[in-house]
């Protein structure tokens, strides 16, 4: 039971992840990016050693609204998403958690690079149905390059920066609300002894 | 690494399961079609638009509604959040100096909404100022349409607009916020349509530098910016100078304030391809609604007539004319930005 409410809150987070992408920020920029990554977040979050279908799935359904509403060419972020989600298992699925989190930044880098080739390739392309000079093409093409590389790398940047934010923060809190339990507890029944091992009458290891 | 890791690890996936705990190299199979599958409709979206693009159509169209009411609640919240975290940042000590901490809390957060109010209102009043004199005339006719979606991470800047052809909308009509040019429609579906903002990569508005000597055509750069391609005789464009729609080949019309100019290029002149950044509030800004100007009006323009307005198109202008097959690439095509093979 829980488990099913877990996964769904999964999904769910990452269709509303996926709507603030196509929503929040269509007029572009840095914060485009960062909201386009935020679905690989989840991803890499929810990302279990093994690949589960459901995942999957979900993941491209999540890539195909953000193609549909955003307006783009279909497919580029149901592409991004895909990848991401069949490389999460190996990148942030096992291990410890600061293995998790490198993982988690190299998903993001990775979802990151995708996309600005894809970005990079569809405006080779459309500058190459326009005009057959090449020097034309290859200026336009670089910096489309540098212009997608760029927003890919800040948008990526921010987003990892929030996360690290959002992680210390969160245990900075953990820490504080911790020691306050202990100090409260200490109040209330005094401090806490060393247990010791002691012997029962039958001999057997007790604690008291 | 040995070889059998190496293997293992090169085939990982295969030691997957499902939920259902079905075979593993049946799981690798299906994640391999996924992604071949998801190339496979980019690589087509790329060759062929039209043979995607009631994919869209059949995916956003039942959730139209429910698309607005997210974009709306996602515009007030992140129009909250700017509101609060603006707050917080103008909050002096000063202030606080001579109140009580909650009685200052209160009337900070009361001059806040006013100001915030204020300001909701003096943007709606420019807007509908703006207005007045497109709705004034006659020629146009405005609608008011609900943007329900949108994404500019790359060379396309394009927003969802949640009007389509059943309402009248048709591929080519000029989308204005307030008095300004925001772009054109791009696709149109039954329900939705694609507008095409000024800086996307496939926008192409032929436009008046300064006082309207020098013409242009006003190409966007895939980076949330536009940058002009000087075409015929006339004075160098400024900084500062504005640069407005010349109505030239009929999609849009004659004055439609566009921006400015930023960065003029060293050395510009009128020579073909010469480039020039602009500014452009409508290239950038975030929208909620736009206002859609009906083209049927711009169609009686005549376009052989006003091609002597602007000279001979440049040298790449004309080669992308001559690849789609004619002579000279028709200017309503550059306009449109359909000079695609």
């Amino acid at each position: 039971m829980i488990a099913t409410i877990s996964n769904l809150g999964r999904i769910a987070a990452l269709f509303g992840a996926s709507l603030i992408a196509a929503q929040v920020w269509p007029a572009g920029g840095v914060a485009a990016a960062a909201a386009g990554l935020l679905p690989v977040v989840l991803i890499g979050l929810a990302a279990r050693p093994t690949l589960t279908l459901h995942h999957l799935v979900v993941t491209c359904a999540a890539g195909l609204v953000v193609d549909c509403v955003s307006g783009g060419p279909l497919g580029q972020w149901a592409l991004v998403y895909a990848l991401a989600a069949a490389l999460a298992p190996r990148l942030a699925g096992s291990g410890s958690v600061s293995r998790k989190a490198c993982g988690l930044a190299g998903l993001v880098a990775m979802a990151a690079a995708v996309n600005a080739v894809i970005v990079v390739a569809f405006s080779i392309g459309h500058l190459g149905s326009m005009t057959s000079e090449l020097h034309v093409v290859a200026r336009d093409a670089g910096l489309a390059a540098w212009d997608a590389i760029r927003l890919a790398g800040l948008g990526a940047a921010t987003i990892l920066f929030t996360l690290t934010l959002i992680t210390i923060t969160g245990g900075v809190l953990a820490a504080i609300f911790a020691t306050s339990v202990r100090l409260l507890r200490a109040l209330v029944k005094g401090p806490v002894k060393d247990p010791v091992i002691g012997r029962s009458d039958g001999g057997a290891p007790t604690w008291r | 690494m040995s070889r059998d890791n190496a293997g293992s690890s090169r085939f990982w996936y295969r030691r997957s399961v499902t939920a259902v705990g079905a075979p593993t190299r049946a799981f690798g199979f299906l994640t391999r079609s996924v992604i071949i599958a998801t190339l496979g409709l980019l690589l087509m979206s790329k060759a062929n638009p039209s043979a995607v693009e009631p994919l869209r159509e059949a995916v956003v169209a039942p959730f139209r509604s429910v698309l607005t009411v997210t974009a709306g609640t996602m515009s007030s919240a992140i129009g909250l959040i700017a509101t609060t975290t603006g707050r917080l940042f103008a909050r002096d000590a000063r202030d606080r100096r001579h109140v009580s901490p909650s009685e200052n809390g209160g009337m900070t957060a009361h001059i806040a909404d006013l100001q915030r109010e204020i300001a909701d209102l003096k943007r709606e009043n420019s807007g509908l100022r703006a207005l007045v004199p497109l709705a004034g005339n006659r020629a146009y006719n405005l609608k008011s349409v609900f943007v329900i979606g949108g994404s500019a991470t790359g060379a396309s800047s394009r927003v969802l607009i949640a009007a389509g052809r059943d309402d009248g909308i048709r591929p080519g009509y000029p989308v204005v916020m307030g008095n300004r040019l925001l772009g054109r429609v791009h696709h149109v579906h039954a329900a939705t349509a694609v507008v095409v903002r000024l800086a996307d990569r496939l926008s192409r508005v032929p436009v008046m530098v300064g006082a309207g000597e020098t013409r242009a055509l006003l190409v966007g750069n895939g980076a949330g910016g536009a940058t002009l391609e000087l075409i015929g005789q006339g004075p160098a464009p400024r900084a500062g100078d504005p640069v407005v729609t010349s109505g030239i080949g009929g999609v849009f019309p004659r004055g439609l304030m566009i921006g400015r100019v930023f960065a003029p290029e060293d050395g510009a002149s009128t020579n073909a391809a010469t480039r020039v950044s602009i500014d452009s509030e409508a290239a950038y800004e975030p929208v909620a609604g736009v206002m859609m100007i009906d083209g049927a009006v711009f169609d009686q323009v005549d376009l052989p007539g006003r091609q002597s307005e602007i000279g001979k198109p440049s040298p790449r202008l004309a080669e992308a004319g001559a690849r789609t097959g004619s002579a000279m690439l028709s200017l309503r095509s550059i306009a449109a930005g359909v000079a695609r093979p």
